[in-house]
């Protein structure tokens, strides 16, 4: 590996890696954590690794296919790593019927105490979990790369190669489902100004 | 509470607790800038001593694609494991014909077979095939030195030898590229006295073993390799040979698959297992006596650089021997 690979962009980084196997390490290095940071919340700490493992290995068979003209290669990594999420379903709904499950125990043990705000927010997140789990995929995946992976809704639009008007009505989408498994009123959506 | 808030402070709750693992930078950058043989990875999950000795192979093969020659044999799922059980029968009433060796400790297993392996580059996902001869001399023991000696099978190339050190007093000694290093060691017998001789018991120490180093794996799956180690590649005592197979029959889910010919030419039928890793691990008997011949691995699907049907590995045993010197 070359010191420059260390400090150049991930393009340069990436085409120097065409020639060079090992400067590859530097993507590794740079984006590991974020990608498995995001692939934990959503499969769990085994899948998670597994899929993170599967993407970095993906990445660098296709890296003679990546357009150098993208300096970051977040969006890049990010669809890899969306598609292996999708392989592994199973195990993004057994952790969302985990969280609900777990949230159901506390929440019933909390009311024989007293109901009170941290009762309510663990209930708010089994009701989140179901919500989750009953999105349909592609609106998942663009409400929890908007919510989790720190892109932005041009990156995401990027990552899962479609329109940001796209990413805006999937978005839209998953947020009135959400709301509506949690039990809010589906009418203060009407009048949110869309961003 | 809105709905992008109660998201925020769920994927907090839900972070890992530490940093990234540690060894996921190895597995990835190792898979990637070194490619691996496709079926190392395969045999990655196997338990059991033979690892080793496979392991050494590795070093030496490159890879191997065969058209799978599966002639499917009629019936279901039922048949089939009726069928399997028979042919298992045969294979142990065999198994009990052969002669049994007295057998020393400081003499070696010797094992002649051919092979082909099918090797993948991970990057590049092109795969290639490597025939070889090989012979191997395994230390009774596991004290002495042994050998593998291997050469391609076609074009006349010359014999690699590959030394396999011997564990001495909980040392062993290795060289490689020039350095030589000792590690600590447990010996690995290429023959083990006393093995059960009853195929109930002979399931229940393969299942122990399984038990004891468990994986991933299925319990069933790792049993039916164990059970392929202890007879490939090995010698054992006729009694505790025809073992093994009667216990063979009674893991659940092995079944006949058809007709194949051995990797050596011979007419044969396998009994296989599905593994979940898509792949049928296969144990190959002669058609006629049912005597064991080999073993094979096929892939079950399209996929990973790989085709359904697409024999990964074909081993065929053709002799073995309790000899006093390696080499001999």
């Amino acid at each position: 590996m070359t010191a420059t690979a260390e400090r150049a962009g991930d393009a340069a980084v990436i085409a120097a890696s065409r020639t060079d196997a090992e400067a590859f390490g530097v993507i590794y290095d740079r984006h590991a954590a974020g990608l498995h940071r995001y692939a934990y919340r959503r499969l769990g700490p085994e899948s998670a690794e597994d899929a993170v493992a599967e993407t970095f290995l993906a990445a660098f068979r296709h890296r003679g296919r990546y357009d150098l003209a993208r300096e970051d290669a977040r969006p890049w990594l990010f669809g890899i790593l969306t598609k292996e999420i999708a392989r592994r379903w199973r195990s993004e709904q057994a952790r969302y019927r985990a969280l609900s499950r777990a949230a159901e125990g506390e929440a019933a043990e909390g009311f024989a105490d007293e109901v009170d705000a941290a009762v309510s927010a663990q209930a708010a997140r089994g009701a989140l979990a179901d919500g989750l789990r009953g999105l349909a995929a592609r609106d998942r995946d663009v409400l929890l790369l908007i919510a989790w992976s720190g892109l932005s809704y041009e990156e995401v639009a990027q990552t899962l190669q479609i329109n940001v008007g796209t990413v805006r009505s999937r978005l839209h989408r998953a947020r009135r489902k959400l709301r509506e498994a949690l039990g809010e009123d589906t009418m203060t959506d009407f009048f949110e100004v869309e961003r | 509470m809105n709905e992008m808030k109660l998201l925020d402070e769920l994927g907090a709750a839900l972070d890992p607790a530490g940093p990234l693992p540690q060894d996921l930078r190895r597995r990835v950058l190792t898979a990637a800038v070194r490619p691996q043989p496709f079926w190392r990875r395969l045999l990655a999950g196997r338990a059991g001593p033979r690892v080793a000795v496979v392991g050494g192979l590795a070093a030496v093969l490159t890879a191997g694609v065969l058209a799978a020659q599966v002639i499917p044999i009629g019936g279901g799922e039922p048949a089939a494991q009726a069928q399997a059980a028979d042919i298992l029968a045969g294979a142990a009433a065999q198994a009990r014909l052969q002669p049994e060796v007295p057998v020393r400790g400081d003499q070696f297993v010797h094992v002649e077979s051919v092979a082909t392996v099918l090797g993948m580059n991970e990057a590049t996902k092109e795969s290639s095939t490597s025939t070889i001869t090989r012979q191997v001399w395994l230390s009774v023991d596991g004290t002495h030195d042994g050998l593998i000696r291997q050469r391609p099978r076609s074009g006349g190339g010359d014999w690699t030898d590959m030394a396999l050190p011997g564990c001495r007093d909980g040392v062993v000694t290795q060289t490689k590229g020039g350095v030589t290093g000792t590690q600590a060691c447990t010996p690995t017998p290429a023959y083990v006295a006393g093995l059960p001789t009853d195929p109930d018991a002979m399931l229940a120490y393969l299942y122990r073993g399984v038990d004891e180093h468990p994986n991933k794996n299925p319990r069933d799956q790792q049993a039916f390799s164990a059970a392929a180690d202890l007879v490939d590649e090995a010698y054992l005592a006729p009694a505790s040979l025809a073992a093994v197979f009667g216990a063979v029959a009674r893991i659940p889910g092995v079944s006949v698959v058809g007709e194949v010919t051995d990797e050596a030419g011979r007419e044969g039928v396998a009994v296989a297992l599905r593994e979940v890793q898509g792949t049928r691990s296969e144990l190959i008997f002669d058609r006629g006596s049912h005597a064991y011949l080999g073993t094979r691995t096929v892939a079950l699907h399209d996929g990973e650089g790989l085709t359904a049907g697409q024999v990964l590995y074909s081993g065929a045993v053709l002799t073995v021997r309790i000899v006093d010197r390696v080499g001999a």
